[in-house]
């Protein structure tokens, strides 16, 4: 997860570097080869030289000899000359086939890691991105999530705390109003009321008293 | 001594009112038999004293006078005691009023103890054996408060 | 008002002592209103009339009307009272405002039965004091109740401020009850304690001698009350009642007001049970009744370091154990001036350890025997090595216990310094090299790296005489450090 461009850039530049010595390698190996192949077949002109130079000389000896042993002796260098030929145009083409085998496999080694090294990348990379992708959703409905319970909370505590203040508020008014009634009709009634309703009224709760028999 | 006090209570409502009738009449006979100071009677103690019938005084002599009021102090402190909380100062016509109902209505020896409340806006409140029960205005006004208010807002608006 | 209400009408007063008539339905410690809002609790019933003291002082006439109250006498409870200073009724007193602002807190009844036997547990557990002297040879245990004795100016107070500043950070609760002692001494208590960071793990309900007598009274009820709480909870608590002598001087003058025969000193013949009843709500508890403990440490001023009068032998006889404390020895210098021989502790000495056990009756050993030989070497100038050597130990050993006010010595220092005695290093010094080298050994012990070792495996010792073999090793080191 973390430093995934780094690790991403690390890889792709060791699979070049190894790309690139790999092919260095190679083109060193070719180069030899190709040389040797060379000297080879300048030994061989310069054998065949020789032996035609020798030959030339036999035969010229063998013409003046007798043509018989002349025979003899072309198809005798002849033979040897093809059986030189043949043995260098063999160890050549083995040779050639050898290099063409190393490259083959080199190119698909090559390609093999290449292939897997890009598919490992890739994973990675992909990986780490939904892993990122995942945290992050978490994280943003997490966020979300508290954000709103914490809002609901506040919201809620402020409700009720208007709530109690209102209610607080009206059951003052309420008592004031009350208080202010049972003042203004202390007042009146004080004044207004006669002796006569006052003692109407005491004879009343006498009474109730006795129906509920608190007075007994 | 019982038939003194009921005499005396025949006419006499409230504790306070008979304490103060049964002082003046100790103070009076104890001035009669041993003499010393009298303290200036008002006119209403003059004139109740004159109503007491004449034979209520000759049972006293030097002698009981004392025990005699002992016992009736004692007999006051046993009296029922109804406590009554007015909105008012009453006089005397009215605590007759109010005392002689009472006794009708309960017993015939109940005392009263009168008390002022202005809270109470009209009507009175009671106490009885160490139970007090409000039957003022004020307590109704308590009882039907919703009502009030509502009607109140209603006239608001 | 549309319900019936009780009241009840003054008929007679007495100072603070009120009788009312009326209540139909009232019960002892129920709490009664004036019309002026002055408060008073039900101590007594009789058959007309009703006994009440007053907790407020104000005026009371004849006929003046009570009403009921509907709490109880009773105290509201919970952890925001730590480092508070209330009054028996719970209000605040060190003007910091409000308790607590939520007002759904218990509220206990002051008057509770304590608990019965069968939710009590042996006391295991030792009381550490931080003072060498009593958590060597006196030791107490956490659930005991130990009576603290002793003159005025004895160094008593000191030693109850040291004890709960020593508590620091062993997680037990400290509740002081300040029964009718001047407001400056609360005052002063209320600094100290907050100046040694030992507030914060403590209660404080007081009552300052101005007080009615009523409210002094309940001083120790609630201290009990609030201790029983922490208690529940699973915690330890010290709780110190200071001091018990004026609570029973106040119970005294409310008897004798309240026309209660009076007994011996003219103490009213409950007042044993009075304080028996408030001493037994002590004690350590089974984890099934809250599993906490509750240390209980009543203090009581002599006169004249008489304790064979009533109140101190009453509650000498109610306690596990006390101290004398001694206004002659603190004047000898002798801090804390605690009398050895007269002091004890009856539950301490199984809560020991076997090391301090072994060790401190060695001391006592020692003690004894040299005031045995004290008698004979007034009377001869020659003495036998032996005898100049346990007099030399007494000596040693009353220098080591020694301890200044607001000082803490450390258990296992308080046994090393006890088993230094019995080594060769100290059985050549006298009391003058203790004094001066004292602070120098208990801080080598507490830092040196290589004396370090010895200081932290004292619990591991099988007995002293280990102890005093290892220490034995260090001598040549002490040496050194005391030239």
């Amino acid at each position: 997860m973390q430093l995934p461009e780094n690790s991403v850039i690390l890889i792709t530049g060791t699979v070049a570097i190894l790309a690139s010595i790999l092919y260095l390698r190679e083109y060193f190996l070719r180069k030899k080869i190709i040389e040797s192949q060379k000297e080879v077949y300048l030994e061989t002109k310069q054998k065949s030289a020789e032996l035609l130079a020798a030959a030339f000389e036999a035969e010229s000896e063998i013409v003046s000899g007798g043509n018989w042993a002349a025979k003899k002796l072309i198809s005798e260098y002849s033979n040897r000359l093809q059986n030189l030929i043949d043995g260098s145009r063999d160890s050549i083409i083995s040779a050639q086939d050898q290099l063409i085998n190393f490259m083959r496999d080199l190119q698909k080694r090559s390609l093999d890691f290449e292939q897997a090294s890009k598919v490992s990348t890739e994973k990675r990379i992909s990986q780490t991105f939904e892993r990122l992708e995942q945290k992050l959703s978490d994280f943003l409905i997490q966020t979300e999530q508290k954000t709103a319970a914490s809002i609901e909370l506040e919201l809620k505590s402020t409700r009720s705390l208007i709530e109690t203040y209102k209610n607080a508020q009206l059951k003052l008014i309420d008592e004031n109003i009350i208080a202010m009634m049972e003042q203004t009709l202390s007042i009146v009634l004080s004044k207004k009321l006669s002796l006569k309703d006052q003692l109407d009224l005491i004879y009343e709760a006498l009474e109730k008293a006795k129906v509920e028999k608190f007075i007994v | 001594m019982n038939n003194l006090l009921a005499i005396i209570l025949k006419d006499t409502f409230t504790l306070a009112q008979l304490n103060s009738r049964v002082r003046v009449l100790k103070s009076t006979l104890l001035n009669e038999f041993f003499g010393g100071s009298q303290t200036q009677l008002t006119a209403g103690e003059m004139s109740w004293l004159s109503s007491l019938p004449p034979d209520a005084k000759s049972k006293f002599n030097k002698d009981n006078v004392y025990k005699i009021f002992e016992e009736i102090e004692k007999a006051i402190k046993l009296l029922p005691t109804l406590t009554i909380y007015l909105t008012f100062e009453p006089d005397e016509p009215t605590i007759f009023k109010i005392g002689s109902f009472a006794r009708k209505l309960y017993q015939p020896n109940i005392l009263l103890d009168t008390k002022i409340d202005m809270g109470l806006i009209a009507g009175c409140s009671l106490v009885w054996k160490g139970r007090k029960k409000d039957y003022s205005l004020k307590s109704r006004l308590d009882e039907k408060k919703g009502e009030v208010l509502e009607n109140f807002k209603k006239f608001l608006r | 008002m549309d319900q019936t209400q009780e009241v009840g009408y003054v008929t007679s007063s007495r100072d603070f002592l009120v009788y009312l008539d009326g209540f139909p339905t009232i019960k002892i410690n129920d709490m009664v209103q004036s019309d002026e809002g002055i408060r008073g609790w039900v101590n007594s019933l009789e058959e007309d009339k009703i006994e009440v003291l007053m907790l407020d002082e104000g005026k009371i006439v004849p006929k003046q009307q009570f009403i009921r109250l509907s709490s109880r006498l009773g105290v509201s409870v919970g952890d925001f009272l730590l480092g508070r200073a209330i009054n028996p009724l719970g209000v605040p007193i060190d003007g910091k405002g409000l308790l607590s602002k939520t007002k759904t807190n218990p509220e206990l009844g002051l008057e509770q039965a304590a608990l019965g036997i069968e939710s009590r547990e042996f006391i295991t557990e030792q009381f550490l004091t931080g003072i060498t002297l009593i958590d060597s040879l006196i030791p107490l245990g956490k659930g005991q109740r130990e009576l603290i004795l002793g003159d005025a100016h004895s160094g008593k107070t000191g030693f109850l401020i040291d004890t709960i500043i020593n508590q620091k950070n062993t997680g037990i609760i400290c509740i002081y009850a300040s029964i009718g002692k001047p407001a400056v001494v609360v005052r002063n208590l209320i600094d100290t304690l907050k100046n040694n960071k030992a507030l914060i793990f403590t209660v404080i309900v007081a009552t300052s001698s101005s007080e009615p007598a009523p409210l002094i009274f309940l001083t120790p009820k609630t201290a009990f009350t609030i201790a029983e709480y922490f208690q529940k909870k699973g915690k330890d608590v010290l709780l110190i009642l200071d001091d018990l002598g004026t609570h029973a001087k106040i119970y005294r003058e409310i008897a004798l007001l309240g026309n209660k025969s009076p007994g011996r000193e003219s103490y009213p013949g409950d007042i044993f049970y009075q304080h028996a009843h408030l001493l037994e709500r002590a004690g350590n508890f089974l984890p099934q009744y809250g599993g906490g403990s509750i240390t209980a440490l009543p203090v009581i001023e002599l006169n004249l370091n008489d304790f064979t009068t009533l109140i101190p032998t009453n509650v000498m006889s109610m306690t596990d154990g006390h101290l004398l404390f001694k206004a002659s020895l603190r004047s000898q210098g002798q801090t804390p001036a605690i009398d050895i021989s007269l002091s004890v502790s009856r539950v301490g000495r199984q809560t020991q350890d076997p090391v301090s056990n072994l060790l401190s009756a060695k001391i006592r050993q020692v003690l004894s025997a040299a005031a045995d030989l004290e008698t004979i070497s007034r009377f001869s100038s020659e003495l036998p090595p032996e005898t100049q050597l346990t007099l030399r130990r007494r000596d040693l050993i009353m220098e080591l216990l020694k301890q200044d006010p607001l000082t803490q010595v450390p258990k296992p220092i308080q046994l090393i310094l006890l088993a230094l005695v019995f080594t060769t290093f100290l059985q050549t010094k006298n009391q003058a090299f203790v004094e001066k080298y004292k602070a120098t050994i208990i801080q080598a012990f507490l830092r040196d790296p290589r004396l370090m070792p010895i200081a932290k495996s004292t619990a591991k010792f099988q007995s002293d005489e280990e102890l005093i073999k290892i220490l034995e090793g260090a001598g040549p080191f002490l040496a050194k450090l005391c030239p």
